[in-house]
């Protein structure tokens, strides 16, 4: 456990060979079939981290950037496709009612009415046909990245830990922070404090104040407990991490940064359909 | 990296202490609030005054005159009421005071050699892995793979000795299966296993346990005692800070009782194991003999009979255990009728009088039908009571619950014990209205179908978590918060809480937190009371005022239902215990796998009365 356990060798074929060391046959078989088949609730990697964070910060500069609707359609199409590979239930189509909608109200609506009024909505559906497409992206990092692959892949950049760590813990975070938040958002049903969704919307200020300290408490507890388990596991530790993922390139991301790419290229080239 | 030193190397060192704590007196330098999340913390719990005006001083240390020496390979135990100071002696050991929770510190710790108070904290943890009590919070990847290397990539070893480590460890804790899993789909059981095994996995020769079994059901606990005394066999050194002790008292070598941050007593396993009930209650120790219902707890989270039927029929609990078991062994078409009947009309009386013979009596009246379910249900808290009808809940298209038929009484408190992962908080949440049943099922109050929105307002639930369920800004309004009660000056003196009417609720001790949303319970006037693990990680005093509060609740002729792992409750106050059984009929560890195909079966439910 000296220098020499830097070099970064490949470990993944020894996996399999895992389940016939075992003492036991009967113990050891359950491992290597669990091992070859891959559970549904499982997250599926479909591409190296880097990929997905490039991905990431170029569509999102792209949409938020002076670009006509046709970039925005393909971006969102992108961010479409990337999120079906993770999942098909109620998320992935709110994400396609709303982007592919904002987007169809923002370039239909001025063709059919004017007025004030319509600009107004055309405003918020430009934006909130943007906001989609990052929200859809990092919807499809946090299914798809373990924080072991995302700590491996910006250790391979050379990153330094000051940024790594920060990053590693927002992604192991936020889905806690939204579980919390759910199970709150159940104790004040539970409570009486609100009946249902729609009092969200009906009385806002009650629900925020109901809502934050709880969240921040047990955030916060959270939060710290968390530290203190990932700092004496050497989480701060200055040396680079090794890995046990596997990262390498494959055609999964050869065809996502094509797509990226071919977006880009339309963009500069000023491709447009509707004229 | 000079620090870590596996099992194997250590062996060859003398037998030194590993451990040397030197006459540390510490003192948090802020309360401590963020003590231990299940644990009702802090003197406050005993002597809420003192503790109040102490804290304001700044001036009480957590520990005072703290010393003692652990022998390389030995098993410690350090137990106490909440807020005696175990957590923090524990926090000593792992160099988490005073590198993470600062304060005023004097004295001196040795690990393995290492002065751990002036030491980095990823070097304490080269020198010992800790294990600490809430599974949501410790783990920092998702999946069980991941979080068994995390620590060994961290430290930069080389990718194929992490995964020989991470596999052996696997293996020893008996999680092979789980390897490929995502974290979030595990039970709690299954989640504490694996900070087990990561633990293992760091190969370090000190492992610390934090309350390790606040989580665990008492098949998962009986597990865990194995695994300790397997690690003690191979050389681990082991301290342990816990509230339940039954389990440990075959493996503790040392036994060091904290009282308010002092050493009060220290045990050797002799003197331990000597001690009589009536001693370790006075000192406010949970109990260290196994606990009247433990067999039949353990029978039924097992889901195995046949097992338990020979050894552990010795009590009238135990002996109702076996023949309910007996009765349900047999087909399962069988099993869902007689389990059904069982559980809507008819009632089994403990057959308290009846010999221990058992496991052959009970098999043969089993297959005469059922001769040994007897009607005693009066007709009168059949009709106050919770009537469940055809309760099936899908999860997406994997079904989680189904139970044909289901009845809970009033005026009793009902404890739900099943495997972890059998759905008994699903059922909770249907039960309260959070979540709808699929088509068909109907929820019975009185007699009377209720659905979401009426069980919401007719239920008042309890969770685990209470600070998720704390809203308001003072003790007082929080009462009252969604009721119509004008004065809750009565429910807080109740409650023993009228001294802090006018504190924010979550600036109270855990205890304290707890009984203030007990108190909000009552005050919404609920038919239904339901409690998710009241108990996990309290202490004894703690827990004997909990049972008194649900027999309290009881006996006004409420609907009261406690979800439990915790046998010593039973104890206390059960009146009837659900036994709720997973979908599959199969041994727990495979329970998920099974049951995601879909299949017609329904869960086994039995009730039984407690004699």
């Amino acid at each position: 456990m000296t220098a020499a356990d830097t070099s970064a060798s490949r470990v993944s074929p020894t996996l399999p060979a895992l389940g016939k060391v075992g003492e036991t046959p009967s113990m050891a078989a359950p491992a290597a079939n669990a091992a070859s088949v891959s559970p549904a609730s499982c997250r599926h990697q479909i591409c190296d981290p880097r990929t997905t964070l490039l991905t990431l910060i170029v569509i999102n500069v792209l949409a938020f950037g002076s670009v006509p609707p046709e970039i925005v359609a393909l971006s969102a199409t992108l961010a479409a496709v990337l999120l079906a590979t993770q999942t098909l239930g109620k998320s992935f189509w709110i994400f396609l009612a709303v982007a592919f909608g904002c987007i169809a109200l923002y370039v239909g609506l001025p063709l059919l009415v004017g007025g004030w009024f319509a600009a107004i909505i055309v405003t918020i559906a430009y934006w909130t046909s943007r906001l989609a497409i990052t929200f859809g992206l990092f919807g499809f990092l946090f299914l798809s990245t373990r924080v072991g692959a995302l700590i491996a892949a910006l250790s391979a950049l050379r990153l330094p830990r000051a940024l790594i760590v920060p990053l590693a813990v927002m992604l192991r975070f936020i889905p806690t922070a939204m579980d919390e938040l759910k199970a709150i958002m159940n104790a004040m049903r539970l409570r009486g404090v609100v009946s249902g969704p729609t009092d969200m919307l009906v009385h806002p200020v009650r629900m925020a104040e109901y809502t934050v300290l709880p969240l921040l408490a047990s955030v916060t507890r959270i939060a710290d407990e968390l530290s203190a388990s990932a700092l004496l596991r050497g989480l701060g530790l200055p040396n680079r991490p090794t890995s046990i993922v596997r990262l390498r390139v494959r055609w999964t991301d050869v065809v996502i940064l094509a797509a990226v790419a071919a977006i880009v290229a339309l963009h500069v080239i000023g491709w447009t359909v509707l004229g | 990296m000079s620090g870590i030193s596996s099992s194997e190397q250590g062996q060859s060192q003398t037998a030194e202490p590993i451990i040397d704590v030197d006459n540390v007196q510490f003192t948090y330098s802020y309360e401590n609030l963020d003590a231990s999340p299940y644990g009702p913390e802090e003197n406050a719990a005993a002597q809420p005054q003192s503790r109040q005006s102490d804290a304001d001083a700044g001036t009480v240390p957590a520990l005072q005159d703290v010393s003692f020496s652990v022998p390389r390979g030995s098993l410690t135990v350090l137990c106490g009421g909440s807020g005696s100071g175990k957590s923090t002696a524990l926090r000593l050991l792992n160099g988490l005071i005073p590198q993470f929770h600062s304060g005023e510190m004097y004295g001196d710790v040795t690990v393995c050699g290492l002065g751990i108070p002036t030491l980095d904290l990823a070097r304490s943890g080269g020198v010992s892995a800790t294990v600490f009590q809430n599974p949501r919070s410790q783990f920092f990847t998702t999946d069980v793979r991941s979080e068994l290397a995390f620590r060994n990539e961290n430290h930069g070893i080389d990718p194929a000795e992490i995964v020989r480590r991470s596999s052996l460890a696997a293996r020893q804790v008996g999680i092979q299966s789980l390897l490929n899993r995502s974290l979030t789909e595990l039970s709690g059981g299954e989640l504490q296993n694996v900070a087990c095994a990561q633990a293992i996995a760091q190969g370090t020769e000190v492992l610390l346990f934090d309350e390790p079994t606040s989580n665990l059901d008492t098949a998962a606990i009986a597990r865990f005692g194995e695994l300790l005394s397997r690690l003690k066999s191979m050389g681990r050194t082991i301290v342990v800070a816990e509230h339940r002790l039954y389990f440990l008292r075959d493996l503790a070598d040392q036994v060091i009782h904290l009282d308010n941050g002092r050493i009060a007593h220290r045990w050797t396993d002799e003197q331990f194991a000597a001690l009589s009930a009536e001693a370790i209650r006075g000192l406010g120790l949970r109990t260290i003999t196994p606990p009247k219902s433990l067999p039949l707890m353990q029978r039924i989270v097992e889901g195995n009979s046949s097992e338990v039927a020979d050894g552990s029929a010795d009590t009238a609990t135990a002996a109702s255990a076996s023949h309910e078991t007996s009765a349900t062994e047999n087909a399962d078409d069988y099993i869902a009728a007689s389990s059904s009947a069982n559980a809507s009309d008819e009632h089994l009386a403990a057959p308290s009088a009846e010999p221990s013979n058992t496991a052959s009596a009970a098999s043969t009246a089993a297959t005469s039908g059922d001769s040994t379910v007897t009607p005693a249900t009066p007709a009168a808290s059949e009709q106050s009571g919770l009537r469940l009808e055809d309760i099936r809940v899908h999860y997406g298209r994997r079904l989680v619950l189904d139970i044909p038929s289901l009845d809970v009484h009033a005026g009793e408190v009902t404890m739900l014990v099943g495997p972890n992962g059998a759905g008994k908080s699903t059922l909770a949440s249907v039960i309260c209205g959070l979540l709808a049943p699929d088509k068909g099922g109907r929820i019975l109050l009185g007699g009377k179908a209720m659905n979401e929105r009426a069980r919401l307002a007719a239920s008042a639930m309890v969770m685990q978590d209470v600070e998720r369920q704390l809203f308001s800004a003072t003790v007082r309004t929080e009462v009252s918060l969604g009721t119509s009660v004008a004065d809750p000056m009565p429910l807080l003196e109740r409650f023993d809480l009228l001294d802090f009417a006018d504190r924010h609720p979550l600036s109270l001790s855990g205890g304290q937190k707890q009984r203030l949303m007990i108190a909000a319970a009552v005050a919404r006037d609920a038919a239904v009371y339901l409690f998710d693990e009241p108990t996990s990680g309290v202490d004894r005093r703690h827990l004997d005022a909990i049972g008194q509060q649900l027999r309290e609740l009881a006996s006004a002729g409420h609907v009261v239902l406690v979800i439990t792992h915790d046998p010593e409750l039973v104890d206390a106050c059960a009146d009837t215990i659900i036994a709720l059984h997973p979908l599959a009929t199969t041994d727990a560890n495979t329970n998920k796998a099974k049951r995601s195909a879909p299949q017609d079966r329904h869960n086994r439910v039995e009730s039984i009365t407690l004699g």
